[in-house]
């Protein structure tokens, strides 16, 4: 807590940097335009941006992603209240009430709901974090290398588990993943799987694999939209144009403070759970909420509370996802895994000593995420209708475009094509692993998390002279392994049971 | 363009194979790796080969499970609860190479020809495929890569290699 402190004014003077100011306001934008296309949700959002961050500082690159990520969740629900077809997956229980009430002439109070609730999230959950993540950082210094690797091994036990229905190919993606971690250069003095290629020889970039991963088989899909009759048509309420319908202030917002502190608390809590995300996030919101209710009957009609409760789940999310990540290393979303792969990529390593040797910058993410938050609110308010237009573009138009960005964005990491032809493979491979249900994110947080598991294996395995035996029966050790392997089982009963 | 329906069952099959084969093609290449050198080193093979072995033991699982379910009844209630639907997965293969094609030609005309040419006769013919507005098109490709050009080398300072702009648009 001393750290904290000692820190809070560097942070606060990193934050309003007239720079980072303006790269906060930036990210905000970008964000919230790639939430609206549909398909396009936080994770694909950071991979289409992370190559802007190669001309930033470590500050300005964290500022910038997290204000995207933050406000591509939000942005997601603007088509979902307008046009039926959320932005990102979390935004799919937005359209069970928003949509009614647009479709009620109320579209300008339902998007002022979504804004309100979403900030409310994101600011609330911003303060859970700083206590959460420091006290989890804590716990974090007590540990080993053996520890590490074992906590390493746990983070994609729930990952592979619970991203997609089959935990088997969830288990074989995230395997699939540290395989591609292992390509190049190694600590052993010796170059892996580089097939006699010099261009693997450094191993896949990490960017490579973020956007082939994340974006691309999204991107693969809008290419294969041909024709108009391909596409929903959009059919946007003139209603929020013209502002009508009736206005949503301090009373409402008062009378929905319950409901949002609710689903911020869920959103919050799921979030620093590895796997679950944002879509489970604002499921359970929704549904609790509806528990909750002395009306559970109106819940998708149309109601105030039907939108606040996984608006504010929603934006909670990113805040709680960043616990685990900046705290212990984990990312528990191929979002976050971008966020910490940018980290990397600026020589930071997240894990518990960023917090004690890190400087202010834990912090000064966290006052970022509120600043950002707040130019969320402003940009909701003030700026929303210049935003819906980008919900009338189609996606045979949109593909093209986006397919270019992906191979200049995998060229610009290091002036070299063969970076983009890497791109191009392993985004048809992560199309067709995505098209047969084996989700890409535990490849990418594979990828992510196997050096950091394979320098403790090694530094773990040398000091115990190589007794794996005696390595894994340390007893944290051996307690988190046990909570691995208990979470594959409950995994596996979850989907033979169907659910 | 040609829709082709594939079964889940069928897809997680090949999908099984396709990675069990490729666990036993990096176990025989991890052969050559050097041996560990120091006491308690497990060298630079070990880390790779537990991964194989995970991926062939998940995938052998898999392709049992797919195996052993059998074939579900035609139009019959989907009897896989882990992932598995009657109705398959739509694969529109002629999209998929089409795709594949314009962007290697995208690559190969940025390194042999320039990034303006090769950026907008991908977008050009792309977009007037799709829209049958060539003019459109061709406008809206010719913003767009300057547009591009900005953003990448004027701003970000990426050494894309380029035909013409530079001579012409600098910041």
């Amino acid at each position: 807590m001393e750290n904290v402190l000692a820190n809070i004014l560097p942070a606060i003077g990193i934050v309003f940097d007239p720079i980072n100011l303006l790269v906060i306001v930036l990210g905000v934008v970008a964000g919230v335009c790639m939430g609206i296309l549909p398909g396009f949700g936080g994770s694909q959002a950071l991979a289409l941006m992370f190559p802007f961050t190669f001309i930033m500082d470590a500050e300005a690159s964290i500022l910038f992603m997290v204000s995207t990520y933050s406000a591509a969740e939000y942005g997601g629900s603007i088509p979902a209240i307008l046009i039926r077809t959320p932005g990102t997956t979390a935004a799919a229980m937005t359209v069970l009430d928003g949509f009614p009430m647009a479709q009620k002439g109320e579209a300008h109070r339902a998007l002022m709901i979504s804004i309100t609730s979403g900030v409310f999230g994101g600011i609330s959950s911003s303060l859970v974090f700083i206590v959460a993540a420091t006290g989890l950082a804590w716990i974090g210094l007590l540990f080993g290398p053996s520890e590490m690797f074992a906590l390493g091994v746990l983070g994609l036990a729930i990952i592979g588990s619970f991203v997609g229905k089959d935990p088997t190919k969830g288990f074989i993606a995230a395997a699939f993943g540290l395989l591609l971690s292992t390509f190049g250069e190694s600590a052993f003095g010796t170059v892996r799987f580089n097939f006699g290629q010099s261009y693997l020889d450094d191993g896949i970039p990490l960017i490579v694999m973020i956007i082939a991963m994340l974006a691309a088989p999204e991107v693969f899909r809008l290419m294969g939209l041909v024709t108009a009759e391909a596409e929903a048509a959009a059919r946007i309420s003139d209603d929020v144009l013209a502002n009508k319908g009736s206005k949503f202030g301090w009373k409402d917002f008062r009378k929905l403070l319950p409901t949002m502190a609710r689903g911020s608390l869920i959103g919050t809590a799921i979030g620093a759970i590895p796997g679950p995300g944002p879509t489970v996030g604002t499921v359970v919101a929704y549904t609790e909420e509806k528990r909750w209710s002395k009306r559970p009957d109106e819940f998708g009609t149309g109601i105030d509370e039907g939108i606040a409760a996984p608006e504010s789940a929603n934006n909670a999310v990113v805040a709680g996802a960043l616990v685990p990540a900046l705290a212990l290393g984990i990312p528990g979303s191929g979002a976050i895994a971008v966020l910490i792969g940018v980290l990397i990529s600026k020589d930071i390593v997240p894990g518990p000593t960023l917090f004690s040797e890190g400087g202010p910058l834990v912090l000064a993410i966290f006052i970022g995420l509120i600043v950002c938050n707040l130019f969320l609110l402003l940009c909701g308010i003030f700026g929303i209708r210049y935003f819906v237009p980008i919900v009338k573009v189609p996606g045979r138009i949109l593909g093209p475009f986006v397919m270019l960005m992906l191979v200049i964005g995998a060229y610009a990491y290091d002036n070299n094509i063969t970076h983009s032809v890497m791109v191009l493979v392993l985004g048809a491979i992560a199309f067709w692993m995505d098209k047969f249900k084996f989700s890409t994110i535990p490849v990418i947080l594979g990828f992510v998390m196997g050096p950091i598991i394979e320098n403790n294996l090694n530094r773990a395995m040398v000091i115990t002279q190589g007794d794996i035996v005696g390595l894994v029966t340390r007893p944290i050790t051996l307690t988190i392994l046990i909570l691995a392997v208990v979470t594959a089982v409950i995994a596996y009963r979850r989907s033979n049971s169907g659910a | 363009m040609k829709i082709t329906q594939i079964s889940q069952r069928s897809g997680d099959i090949a999908g099984a194979l396709i990675f069990m084969a490729t666990s036993v093609g990096a176990y025989l290449v991890s052969l050559d790796f050097l041996p560990p050198v120091l006491p308690g080193d497990p060298g630079a093979a070990f880390f790779p080969r537990a991964i194989v072995a995970v991926i062939f033991l998940f995938g052998l699982i898999l392709l049992a499970r797919r195996l052993r379910r059998g074939r579900p009844p035609a139009g019959g209630p989907n009897e896989d609860p882990v992932g598995s639907t009657g109705a398959g997965v739509t694969v529109d293969l002629s999209s998929f190479g089409v795709t594949v094609i314009s962007v290697l030609a995208l690559i190969a005309g940025m390194a042999f020809v320039g990034f303006e040419p090769a950026a907008f006769g991908f977008l050009f013919i792309l977009l007037g495929w799709r829209t049958g507005r060539w003019v459109w098109a061709a406008i809206t490709s010719i913003i767009a890569v300057g547009l591009m050009y900005l953003a990448f080398v004027a701003l970000l300072k990426v050494h894309l290699p380029m035909l013409f702009l530079p001579k012409y648009l600098t910041l």
